[in-house]
């Protein structure tokens, strides 16, 4: 059994409005929790939540008989903000740095919204289990990471910024998959990269990067408007919890390690930089 | 010190104002082709567009802010649902 690091999304096109309705899982995405088969230990946590609306502010909730309560359990605010041009606010970061709330084995949760008619809402989240059986993740310290960042290899700074051109789905589902050097193949042949954070050319809800080092499971990465937030992603998820959160990658999986994203509002083409440092020697985890 | 108040406002100025759309023109590396391709949507094929708010100052088009066009295209496409739903 390993650790996982994983997201799942939930969205409606065109809200009936003015009161809660659920939203449904993006595809190949579940809202039940995976069975552990120990109903009394969390399975997991939910570390973050994020949410993005076409048009206007909205509310929305997660919960299940135990997650929070039954009724509305944990609900929060989306405000939308049309002084950012075009992007209005998407996404917003909803969740506590620091506070993880537990999920349970078997679990299904219900993510709902409440906003206007006829918009397109999409909420989201980042669960880590810590004892997932059947797939295994390449995940580092932020420790170790900040140690081979600063301390180079045989005397070169190894970070590189990797680009890639991603699209959401047009009706607020996943978009099509790309390879990470479909645009930018400058990764070094047997090396592990740690993907330390990124920066996108517009605000995207989220992203997500799949592949043999992720167990296929897509981690996810938020694209905030403010690359503060992002360009240091994964160190921070590390640093905050003082558990491994950093992903590993392969320059060998480089092919078959994919990007796709997702979004309320079409944003289009997006230009994302991957930040990857170069390890010194091989992560064995 | 004394308040002074301005015996004499201002009209102010009006500039005329523009909204177009037109494609980003962004660019990314192919790396299967070999070459600078110009980026477009993963579904639909179509280049990046974005609509361009504009001002003409002292006979300058300046632009003001620009728009994701897949953005406000979405919320035209809600609005327009948003009608027809209070038409019928």
């Amino acid at each position: 059994m390993a650790a996982l690091l994983t997201c799942v999304n939930a969205f409606k096109q065109s809200l009936s409005g003015s009161s809660f309705e659920a939203l449904s899982a993006a595809t190949k995405d579940s809202l039940q929790v995976v069975s552990t088969g120990d109903p009394n230990t969390p399975a997991g946590w939910i570390e973050e939540v994020w949410a993005g609306n076409s048009a206007h502010k909205m509310e929305w909730e997660i919960f299940s008989q135990r997650f929070g309560d039954n009724q509305n359990g944990l609900r929060g605010q989306f405000m939308f903000n049309p002084t950012l041009s075009g992007a209005d606010g998407v996404p917003q970061l909803a969740f506590p740095r620091t506070v993880d709330v537990p999920v349970w084995s078997s679990d299904t949760l219900n993510v709902s919204v409440n906003g206007t008619a006829s918009d397109n809402a999409n909420v989201g989240y980042q669960i880590y289990y810590q004892n997932f059986l059947g797939s295994e993740q390449r995940l580092a310290p932020y420790s170790l990471v900040e140690s081979a960042v600063r301390n180079g290899i045989s005397g070169n700074s190894r970070v590189l910024g990797i680009e890639v051109t991603v699209t959401p789905g047009t009706t607020g589902n996943y978009g099509t998959a790309v390879a990470l050097n479909a645009n930018d193949d400058r990764l070094q042949a047997d090396y592990d990269y740690a993907l330390i954070g990124y920066t996108c050319d517009q605000p995207v809800m989220q992203f997500g990067i799949s592949g043999p080092d992720t167990g296929q499971y897509r981690i996810p990465m938020p694209g905030h408007w403010d690359a503060r937030h992002t360009s240091d992603w994964f160190l921070q998820q590390s640093r905050w919890r003082q558990s491994a959160r950093v992903p590993v990658i392969n320059a060998n999986n480089k092919a078959g390690t994919f990007l796709d994203g997702i979004d309320p509002a079409n944003p289009g083409a997006t230009k994302l930089s991957l930040y990857f440092a170069q390890l010194p020697t091989k992560f064995t985890g | 010190m004394a308040e002074t108040k301005s015996d004499s406002k201002s009209d102010g100025e009006s500039f005329p104002l523009s909204f177009t759309k037109q494609e980003t023109g962004d660019v990314h590396w192919n790396v299967a082709n070999g070459r600078w391709e110009t980026i477009t949507h993963g579904e639909t094929g179509e280049p990046n567009s974005e609509y361009i708010l504009a001002a003409t100052i002292d006979g300058v088009n300046v632009p003001i802010a620009s728009y994701n066009a897949g953005r406000l295209e979405t919320v035209v496409k809600s609005l327009k649902a948003a009608e027809a739903k209070s038409g019928s």
